[in-house]
């Protein structure tokens, strides 16, 4: 070989070895961590009189005792929390005189708890922030870390969190988990449209006749994500239908009898009006601004979208009532929360355990509600966020008192805790486009039934 | 061959002089190094390096003894390469346990993905261990020859020249073949055999340990009927109902995206048409957008109060369809709007190809009184599917597994079949494949998908490939 053919074989040769060992940087011991981006949202930690008046006082700073336990500690939290928990875990380590915690942060959102804590179980975070639905999953998975033992010792916690918040992170009785935020969906609606005494019932939303917009448009009434089986249950829900039994029995479901043909039948007759906008992958927010949209269901997740497009309209409240056969239904979605757990595989469990417990106690959730606006889930401070008669220094975003009343047990229910759920969601989505299509399968009354037992059959079917 | 005490040469038992055919296959070419091998080459079967050293070439000698010694070692020592292979067949025995105290945490204990990994990648350590002994064998046997022949074996600094001067490939080589055995094939490899475990959400390996199943799961798969207690096994039946659906796409999109290609092409071509550069510009710049971009604008544009139906309401169609949400009707649009996509990239292949058509063809044509349409079966398409046959298998291959269009039009398609599992109706089988993985966490069931559209990629292009005119006379084209 010459030498000028030598060299260019050696130069590309080498970019060749290279480019396998890209796969390595991706390699390094924790999958899923991304850099920390510059979007973390800087906190005030002052407490102001309000919260003084509550009793949540910040916690004294002691010295650490000469025999304290060294400790290393992993905490995971999405990017935008990670100053507000980089601060509060230095005010745990603070004010805990037997403990000496080293703190490693790392960035994990909330949704990819579960797939970054299953890649390497023994070397992932001790204490970790994660979207209460994947809670049965973990628990199954055994990465959860059983707490009951610390609700021996603080005897409090039972009584303190919100019930339906508190039940949420049960199973079987035993309490794996901390909720700290409410994680599910209620309703924004448009002040100028429609008032508050009209959005408390989805009849009178129906019925009103709104007009056109200024744009030409007729104006949709109601925008719900009928396709999605996150939404439709609430419906199910309401009128008394639940899947699996009280949330273990992965073979049951009644939503083939008499109460859930009553639904379907029902929510025909909402499509027939005409008024029911699909708000699938949350279409409906365009139509917001422009006045063609009187109303939203969706989450806390969207609230400042919401508020941009909604101006001065901006309103939110809990899910409308229904009415079938007379009676009057509350919509029940599923209570989700955002949760604070312990992996089970943890070195320091002690430690761990009463770290989720402060992050998830008062002075912590007083802080996420003045400076994240993350609706509570304690009782004293959810008292605080519906209690309209006093002049409130921290100012309350109407999504924050919308979602702590949506959590509430009269408005919501319990996720089930089989991981059998997992095969709900495409059933459930059948039924919505079903529904949404007015597929005659769903709309004649004789089939109806058949389809029904087909999508039940699919939920309950075990894989 | 007589011995030849007096010359300095070495004295050796006659040895026939052979030479070994390199070129056959491996088991063949040990043979015959077995036979015509003398009794020092015989026992570098089983101590490597030994040919070497008698001959005189001591250090490379050295270095396949060693080698031999580590991989032993490797085999043998405490967690080394027995004990992986054992844990391979069983996948761990002992999940993760309850451990005690006070605050009894869980110990982490087996894990099976740990097992399968490091048992393949033990495999994969043997069968480079058992080409590196074949690589000695040949080099004892050549040292063997050299010596025969009269003539001194390469010295250790001799072979290292001639590694970076003749075999310098194989110097370069080995960097980037290794990475790739390292990065793709065992990876490949462990995917491959999750196919045959039933490891999903609920057997995760650490908590539940994973057990092999065989072809359990390709059977659940590939059956055909019904479930013996009555009713669709939803896994097969999905399954046949996707792979129609992929194929039917596969051949209207592949075939439609090359003959409006070419009609465009030709269409440009002609004599008349002016600024032929500008109207291919013009056709080009929609590969300039980014089909992520374009495709998802596309699904808001087709959606049921998207923009099209905005404008067909105010021109006064009431009911206008909805596009993308009506199962059949979403399977039509699916497939022109990869026309849109995919045409660009068939009209610029096909003018190519049209510029390089001999002009003195067409002209004969005409002169024996041709038309348009009879030019265009007899000369153009011939040639042209000459030239791109080989393109259009890669083509009608990539399309089997276009992920992109399905996923960011429809996402799958409305979901309105409620015998299938996880799939909707205008999912293709690698759509399919990714809904299972980051969905239902069902990886075995997604692994076997992932082997079967192997299976059907690698069928279709070896036959196609095989039987067509390119394969057949590479050098003519009549």
């Amino acid at each position: 070989m010459t030498k000028g053919k030598k060299v260019l074989a050696i130069t590309l040769a080498t970019t060749m070895a290279f480019s396998c060992l890209t796969a390595c940087g991706k390699n390094g011991g924790n999958s899923g961590t991304e850099k920390p981006q510059a979007t973390s949202i800087a906190v005030d930690t002052e407490l102001n009189k309000d919260a003084k008046e509550l009793g949540i006082n910040e916690p004294e700073e002691v010295e650490n005792d000469a025999d304290a336990e060294k400790i290393e500690l992993k905490v995971w939290a999405p990017a935008e929390e990670q100053d507000l928990m980089k601060n509060l875990c230095e005010t745990f380590d603070k004010s805990h005189e037997k403990y000496d915690i080293t703190f490693t942060y790392e960035v994990s959102s909330e949704a990819d708890a579960t797939t970054n804590l299953t890649a390497d179980p023994n070397n992932s975070a001790d204490v970790f922030m994660f979207a209460g639905d994947q809670l049965a999953n973990l628990s199954d998975g055994s990465l959860l870390y059983n707490l009951t033992k610390l609700t021996e010792t603080y005897p409090e916690i039972k009584d303190k969190y919100d019930e339906q918040a508190y039940n949420s992170c049960l199973i079987d009785g035993n309490l794996y988990a901390f909720p700290f935020t409410a994680n599910q969906f209620f309703m924004y609606y448009n002040k100028s449209l429609l008032s508050e005494e009209e959005v408390k019932s989805l009849d009178t939303i129906m019925n009103k006749d709104l007009g056109t917009a200024a744009s030409g448009e007729a104006i949709k009434n109601f925008g719900f994500d009928i396709g999605n089986g996150w939404y439709i249950l609430a419906f199910m829900y309401g009128n008394g239908c639940t899947l699996y039994g009280d949330g273990t029995q992965a073979t049951e479901c009644n939503w083939n009898s008499e109460d859930g043909i009553a639904v379907v039948k029902y929510l025909n007759g909402i499509m027939a009006t005409g008024k029911l906008y699909n708000n699938a992958d949350d279409a409906g927010m365009s139509l917001l601004d422009k006045g063609e949209l009187a109303t939203i269901v969706t989450g806390s997740w969207n609230s400042n979208a919401v508020k941009d497009k909604l101006g001065d309209n901006y309103a939110a409240c809990v899910l409308p009532t229904f009415t079938i056969d007379g009676k009057e239904c509350h919509m029940k979605p599923f209570a989700d929360f955002k949760m604070i757990g312990v992996n089970a595989f943890t070195k320091a469990p002690k430690a761990s355990a009463e770290l989720a417990y402060f992050l998830s106690d008062n002075y912590s959730q007083w802080q996420r509600l003045q400076n994240r606006a993350y609706a509570p889930t304690i009782k004293v401070l959810q008292d605080y966020v519906m209690d309209d008669t006093k002049e409130k220094t921290v100012e309350i975003d109407p999504a924050v008192i919308a979602a702590t009343e949506q959590m509430k047990a009269e408005n919501s229910s319990l996720r089930p805790t089989t991981p059998q759920l997992k095969n709900y969601w495409s059933f459930g989505a059948n039924l919505g486009s079903l529904i949404y299509k007015q597929d005659e399968r769903i709309t004649d009354e004789t089939k109806m039934k058949d389809a029904l037992d087909k999508i039940v059959k699919g939920i309950t079917t075990v894989m | 061959m007589e011995n030849n005490t007096g010359n300095g040469q070495n004295n050796y038992q006659t040895t026939p002089c052979h030479e070994v055919d390199y070129d056959r296959a491996l088991p063949i070419v040990l043979g015959q190094i077995f036979t015509y091998g003398d009794l020092f080459t015989k026992l570098s079967f089983l101590i490597m390096g030994f040919s070497n050293i008698i001959r005189g070439q001591i250090i490379k000698g050295f270095i396949f003894l060693l080698t031999e010694v580590m991989f032993f070692y490797y085999l043998l020592m405490e967690n080394g390469g027995v004990y992986h292979l054992g844990r391979l067949i069983t996948l761990g025995t002992n999940p993760a346990s309850q451990g005690d105290g006070d605050f009894g945490q869980i110990i982490y204990n087996d894990d099976s993905r740990k097992c399968l990994l490091f048992g393949v990648a033990t495999i994969v350590i043997i069968f480079a261990f058992i080409a590196l002994w074949a690589e000695s064998l040949r080099s004892g046997y050549e040292a063997q020859y050299f010596v025969a022949k009269g003539k001194r074996p390469n010295s250790f600094y001799r072979d290292i020249q001639i590694y970076f001067d003749k075999k310098i490939y194989r110097t370069l080589l080995f960097l980037p073949i290794t990475g790739v055995l390292i990065f793709t094939v065992l990876p490949i490899i462990f995917m491959i055999c999750i196919g045959f475990t039933n490891y999903n959400m609920e057997h995760n390996g650490y908590t539940r340990l994973i057990d092999w199943i065989g072809f359990d799961m390709f059977g659940k798969v590939l059956h055909m009927g019904s479930d013996p207690d009555g009713g669709v096994n939803k896994f097969s039946h999905t399954f046949w109902t996707v792979l129609g659906w992929t194929l039917i796409w596969a051949v209207a999109t592949t075939f439609l995206c090359y003959i409006f290609g070419m009609i465009l092409a030709m269409v440009i071509n002609r004599k008349g048409i002016k600024y032929k550069k500008f109207w291919r510009t013009l056709f080009i710049t929609s590969v300039a957008v980014p089909q992520f971009v374009s495709l998802l604008i596309m699904r808001s544009f087709l959606s049921e109060f998207g923009l099209l139906n905005s404008v067909l309401r105010n021109i006064g169609i009431s009911d206008p369809p909805n596009w993308l949400g009506d199962s059949n009707l979403a399977k039509v649009v699916v497939i022109i709007v990869n026309l849109w996509v995919g045409i660009p990239y068939t009209m610029l292949i096909t003018t190519g190809i049209l510029m390089n058509i001999p002009a003195e063809l067409y002209e004969a044509a005409k002169v024996d009184g041709a038309n348009a349409v009879t030019t265009f079966f007899k000369i153009t398409l011939p040639y042209m599917i000459f030239v791109t046959t080989p393109y259009l298998i890669q083509q009608f291959i990539g399309n089997i597994n276009n992920f992109n269009v399905i996923y960011l039009l429809t996402g799958g398609g409305p979901n309105l079949d409620l015998d299938k599992y996880q799939a909707g109706d205008t999912d293709l089988l690698v759509t399919w494949l990714y809904k299972l993985t980051m969905d239902s966490k069902d990886y075995n069931l997604a692994s076997v998908i992932g082997i079967l559209i192997f299976i059907l990629s690698a069928t279709f292009s070896l036959i196609t490939y095989r039987s067509s005119g390119s394969y057949k006379n590479e050098e003519e084209f009549q």
